[in-house]
């Protein structure tokens, strides 16, 4: 679980942006403003901050150079190149572009908090632990053996828990995008999951779209 | 570099390089008249001054034709004519400020030391050759100046014509690329809670939270889209203008905001129902929404003037100086979106001005003057 400052000044994308990234665990604060983050950062520590370029009171840009050492990610209109160039001379670690979709943004999100090695170690739920440096899984505290592919797998549902990812999607994440599999593999990969860690009950198969980790 | 200033500067580009072609087509022609006419000149002059030569030589005693021929031609030494006369290759007698050689026969330019001279080589009948140079300063300055005076006109008729382009360019592209920036937010919160709704597991608040965003988004997009065709209609001014009832006007506002309370002074305003109706709606919906709930907001109709007044807190320095030049800002305020150009595009098209101003009690007055009304 990573906290996250959200700097939005449209609410409705705000909101967006927080339902989520709470939805995957995080905790969220929302700035409105420049100031606001400015404000924010300051009283508070993050592992990472989403920023607008465009704010009403100042550019992103600024609140970038005022608030160092939170990796950024920063928001953009399509086909603005300047401010691509302009955010990564700033030091920025990636950048979303307007519209964007929320599986792609919850992906970077987690690729920077890796990179910025922000994520969390271990994930605990029921009687069931995950140790993600070490790649070990335990049940009652006994050591069950995972397939890498089994890991890789357990570990996308995982990040991206309460929200569905399609085969389509489990496929390119965790098999590769260059992995010209059927969408059949998934659900064997999915079948043998539930069985062995006893998760029936929380690898859920979402009608006519795909699978979904949920608490 | 965005397509229209892509498109500006080729067809700048195309336009210039036809523009230099016309001035060059209409120079050259003049050119050559000057040049023409300095030959001319100087050929019918060297004819009588080598004819003159001639019989003068010819009358001169034996053995005095030297001295006489010297004479005769220093005669010229104040007029910028110089000459030379050889023999075969040996050289007789020669004011040339410059060595020239060129057969006889032959006439034509030469320049020496930044100097630009006329010259006509001849051959005398009595074997003589004759070479007559001129200075030819001042058809050098009128070919200059004329070479100049083109290449200014056309350099300042293609900057004219850039300046006009770029104008045109610019306020036809402005409101365009305004409008897709300012449908982004809302298209981005669309397609982004339809798919939480789709993907997300959520609880009920959540889903109504998510629902109810995409509702007032899609509004939202409606309203900019409405908002393009008015604007659209607006430009095109081609509606035709007709007496308007305000008090009719009013009345229809007051039924979609009834703290509105209204004064009419002035009957009829001649111009475009429906464009009038956005203005006011557009002005009071502003009002009503930065008055406190229930507080009052009055309209006024007076000759040549429409003002509404409202008794908010009031703008800032800065919302104040974007409404009232909202065509200077680059972004969008808040206070305001598109409907603040609208109105002053509605305005103009009636050859009205809009201003807003603070009210006596710190809220604010939006007021339309009317200059060039037809009816008051």
């Amino acid at each position: 679980m990573a906290k996250i400052l959200i700097v939005e000044d449209e609410k409705a994308i705000n909101d967006l942006l927080k339902l989520n990234l709470e939805m995957v665990g995080h905790q969220c604060v929302p700035a409105l403003t420049g100031k606001e983050a400015i404000r924010a950062a300051g009283e508070q520590g993050f592992d990472l901050m989403l920023l607008d370029v465009m704010l009403p009171d100042m550019e992103g840009f600024a609140v970038m150079e005022k608030v160092r050492d939170v990796p950024t990610i920063f928001l953009t209109a399509r086909g603005a190149t300047t401010d691509k160039v302009r955010g990564f001379g700033l030091g920025a670690d990636d950048y979303i572009v307007k519209p964007f979709e929320v599986a792609e943004l919850l992906a970077r999100v987690q690729a920077v908090l890796r990179r910025t090695h922000r994520e969390e170690k271990e994930y605990t739920i029921g009687d069931l632990t995950i140790r993600w440096d070490a790649h070990e899984v335990f049940q009652n505290g006994e050591r069950v053996e995972l397939t890498p592919q089994e890991f890789t797998l357990l570990h996308i549902l995982i990040e991206n828990r309460n929200v569905c990812l399609s085969r389509q999607k489990l496929l390119s994440e965790a098999w590769g995008t260059d992995f010209l599999g059927e969408s059949r593999t998934v659900d064997v990969h999915i079948q043998k999951l539930r069985r062995k860690l006893k998760l029936e009950d929380h690898i859920k198969t979402i009608y006519k779209n795909g699978y979904r980790f949920e608490e | 570099m965005k397509l229209w200033q892509k498109t500006y500067l080729l067809s700048t580009l195309l336009c210039a390089l036809i523009l230099y072609g016309c001035m060059f087509g209409v120079t050259a022609p003049a050119l050559s008249v000057t040049v023409k006419g300095a030959t001319d000149a100087a050929l019918r002059e060297e004819r009588v001054i080598a004819g003159t030569l001639e019989r003068t030589m010819d009358q001169a005693p034996e053995g005095r034709q030297l001295p006489v021929m010297q004479t005769f031609l220093e005669y010229y030494a104040d007029t910028g004519l110089t000459f030379r006369v050889a023999e075969i290759d040996e050289e007789i007698y020669s004011t040339l400020p410059c060595p020239v050689k060129k057969a006889p026969g032959t006439l034509g330019f030469l320049r020496d030391q930044g100097r630009l001279y006329l010259f006509v080589s001849d051959r005398l009948p009595s074997g003589y050759d004759f070479l007559y140079l001129k200075d030819a300063a001042a058809t050098d300055a009128l070919l200059r100046r004329q070479v100049t005076a083109a290449a200014l006109t056309g350099t300042l008729v293609a900057l004219l014509m850039a300046a006009a382009l770029y104008i045109l360019l610019y306020r036809v592209n402005l409101p365009v690329s305004r409008l897709a920036h300012e449908m982004r937010t809302p298209l981005t919160a669309m397609k982004g809670y339809a798919e939480t709704l789709r993907d997300a597991r959520l609880t009920e608040e959540q889903r109504y939270m998510a629902a109810s965003y995409i509702a007032e988004e899609s509004t939202r997009l409606s309203d900019i889209s409405a908002r393009l065709l008015t604007l659209h209609n607006a430009k095109e001014e081609a509606t035709p203008f007709g007496p308007v009832d305000v008090e009719e006007l009013f009345d229809h506002i007051r039924q979609t905001y009834p703290t509105v309370t209204y004064e009419v002074h002035w009957p009829t305003i001649f111009g475009d129902r429906a464009m009038l109706s956005s203005l006011i709606n557009n002005l009071v919906d502003n009002a009503v929404k930065a008055s406190p709930a229930g507080a009052p907001v009055e309209l006024r109709a007076a000759p040549n003037v429409l003002a509404v007044m409202d008794h908010g807190s009031g703008m800032s320095d800065e919302a104040l100086n974007y409404v009232n030049h909202p065509s200077k800002f680059k972004k969008l305020h808040s206070s305001g979106g598109l409907g603040v150009p609208l109105c002053h595009q509605i305005a103009q098209a009636h050859g009205a001005k809009l201003t807003y101003a603070r009210g006596a009690d710190g809220g604010t007055v939006a007021t339309v003057t009317f200059y060039n009304s037809l009816t008051s």
